[in-house]
């Protein structure tokens, strides 16, 4: 029985070319503009004709010339690094409270922790930008964490609420039966459980932070661009591939950390990507 | 509810709990969000921004043909990206769904996550080279003597679709996995069993009951889309304009109340778009699943 609605409901052979063609092509796809950044990195043309007329790591060379991605790079990793630990700080408790509670406004609560994701980027940046020069907090440290963190807070609240709901809250009632506080029980028995995704949420969070610039591109000062923000003015000024060479060293870095990260908490990343349905119930 | 539940909440500081995500909520979205409603209000004359209240600055956007132009390609855009990306991504998911092979599904959720990994900026830089005048799309078919002269794909509007899509795919595809893998089996196999073939079973099972995930995917790329600004920007090249790229050129120009205008009129059709799609559901009752 199981053999047969396996044969049925699963793929049969006449479908196997089609799903592997659908699927390859779709791939090669997405696949694509980032290979040929990769392999244009080593063109020694320089405008990037194709194709290459030989192989050549000035590019290399010319990106370490250039101090002002390096500085940039370094802007993006503080922000990131700082925006992502808030979000996740304060979105683990907001996701606690709405997922572990039931109390009036929740539902209101709940909608406006995830509004930024629908209002667009434009707005939320131009809006930030009027409001910090109007506080005098224009071009200060914390301008760019303060907007990424608030850019960030949906999808913290997504993955780790996600996760909450998966979690019974039987365990923690059994702590704090035991004489364990509220904080001591949330500590001790379900935090363990949220380790993977709290990880996922910080890592998916930077990420997302690392590369945002339909807002930060408003709200930066002169000199404190981000790295995406100084790679984008630099792409309407030149084409040369010192960018390509940039990125290749980007890709190489990043995938090099998600093949570790993959092998930890690939599964609770693609869960918050896919909306954290049924949080609360 | 649960009677664990009943019992946490007693003498718990649930609202408490909240305000770490609501202060900053509170301070920089709505704050930013009000001050941009007040700057849309205040009048511009001269070159500079005055004090007091004035709908001027809507009247100007709406008597400005050019912006009219802008917010049709703006909406134009919006819905082809999004029904191209919904297109592609769907038997996409489909076919990663149907994966028998651990690995190979591993594989392809790893090449479809990749690109998020990358900087949009740098995945226009991947177009440009593939897509440009000498790039090489364009020399390969030269090359196998199929054109002569270059198709201009670059700085258009195929371009910016292209790189939209790529933008949209993952956001598309995941979503999708996870409404298709909820298709019951038993539904499946029940139409089997009652002899509809793969092509039936696919239209009167497996749609229908995926229906409004798509619906909601499409939604999802389409306000992702209007409210992009880096990738229309630089695959568009300035001719290829749409809403936000009018409001990142009118705070260059110091127009600061246009520039708010336009940043509410893409929120406004956001909201629209997404209360259309809420009525919609709720008048064909799919709405509750």
């Amino acid at each position: 029985m199981a053999a047969r609605s396996e044969a049925r409901t699963g793929m049969s052979d006449r479908n196997r070319p089609l799903t592997i063609a659908v699927l390859g092509l779709g791939l090669a796809y997405l696949v694509a503009p980032l290979v040929f950044v990769v392999v244009n990195s080593f063109n020694d043309s320089s405008y990037g004709g194709w194709p290459p007329p030989g192989f050549s790591l000035r590019w290399y060379e010319r990106l370490a010339d250039q101090d002002g991605f390096l500085s940039a790079a370094l802007v993006s990793l503080v922000v990131a690094a700082l925006a992502a630990l808030g979000a996740v700080l304060a979105g683990t408790a907001a996701a606690v409270s709405i997922t572990r509670f039931r109390y009036p406004g929740r539902r209101l609560i709940e909608s406006l922790l995830l509004a930024p994701l629908i209002v667009p980027k434009v707005a939320i940046g131009l809006g930030a930008f009027i409001l910090f020069l109007q506080a005098g907090f224009y071009g200060r440290d914390g301008a760019l964490v303060a907007l990424h963190l608030v850019l960030l807070l949906p999808f913290a609240v997504n993955i780790v609420g996600g996760a909450l709901v998966r979690i019974p809250p039987v365990y923690e009632q059994a702590a704090r039966d035991l004489g364990a506080g509220p904080v001591r029980a949330f500590a001790s028995a379900t935090l363990p459980q949220l380790r993977r995704s709290l990880l996922a949420a910080y890592l998916l969070c930077f990420m997302i932070s690392f590369d945002e610039v339909d807002a930060t591109v408003f709200v930066v000062a002169p000199d404190q661009v981000t790295l995406p923000v100084s790679m984008y003015q630099y792409l309407q000024k030149y084409q040369d591939p010192t960018l390509a060479a940039l990125s290749t060293v980007l890709i190489g870095a990043t995938f090099a950390l998600v093949a570790v990260v993959l092998a930890t908490a690939g599964a609770s990343a693609t869960a918050g990507l896919q909306g954290g349905k049924g949080r609360t119930r | 509810m649960t009677d664990a539940t009943a019992r946490l909440r007693a003498g718990t500081p649930r609202y408490l709990l909240v305000l770490p995500a609501l202060v900053p909520l509170a301070l920089v979205f709505v704050g930013s969000l009000v001050r941009l409603a007040d700057l849309g209000l205040r009048p511009f004359r001269d070159g500079r921004i005055g004090t007091g209240v004035t709908t001027d600055n809507l009247r100007r956007f709406a008597e400005d043909p050019y912006t009219w132009r802008v917010l049709g390609d703006t909406v134009l855009l919006g819905v082809v990206c999004a029904l191209v990306t919904v297109v592609i991504a769907y038997p996409m998911a489909l076919a990663l769904h149907r994966l028998r092979s651990g690995a190979l599904r591993a594989l392809a959720l790893f090449l479809i996550f990749s690109p998020l990994l990358t900087s949009v900026v740098v995945r226009a830089y991947g177009w440009n080279v593939l897509l440009g005048d000498g790039g090489v799309i364009n020399q390969t078919l030269r090359e196998i003597g199929l054109i002569d002269s270059p198709l201009r794909i670059m700085y258009e509007f195929p371009a910016v679709v292209i790189a939209m899509v790529h933008v949209l795919l993952p956001f598309a595809i995941f979503p999708l996995l996870g409404v298709i893998a909820q298709v019951p089996r038993s539904a499946l196999e029940a139409a089997y069993d009652l002899g509809a073939g793969r092509r039936q079973v696919f239209w009167r099972v497996t749609f229908p009951l995926t229906r409004h995930g798509v619906v909601l995917t499409w939604q999802l790329c389409f306000a992702l889309t209007i409210s992009a600004f880096a990738t229309p920007a630089l695959l568009g090249g300035g001719r290829v304009q749409v809403l936000s790229g009018l409001v990142y050129t009118n705070v260059g120009a110091v127009d600061w109340p246009m520039a708010a205008v336009q940043s509410y009129a893409l929120l406004v059709l956001t909201l629209l778009l997404v209360g259309a799609v809420n009525l919609a559901f709720r008048i064909t009752g799919r709405h509750s699943r």
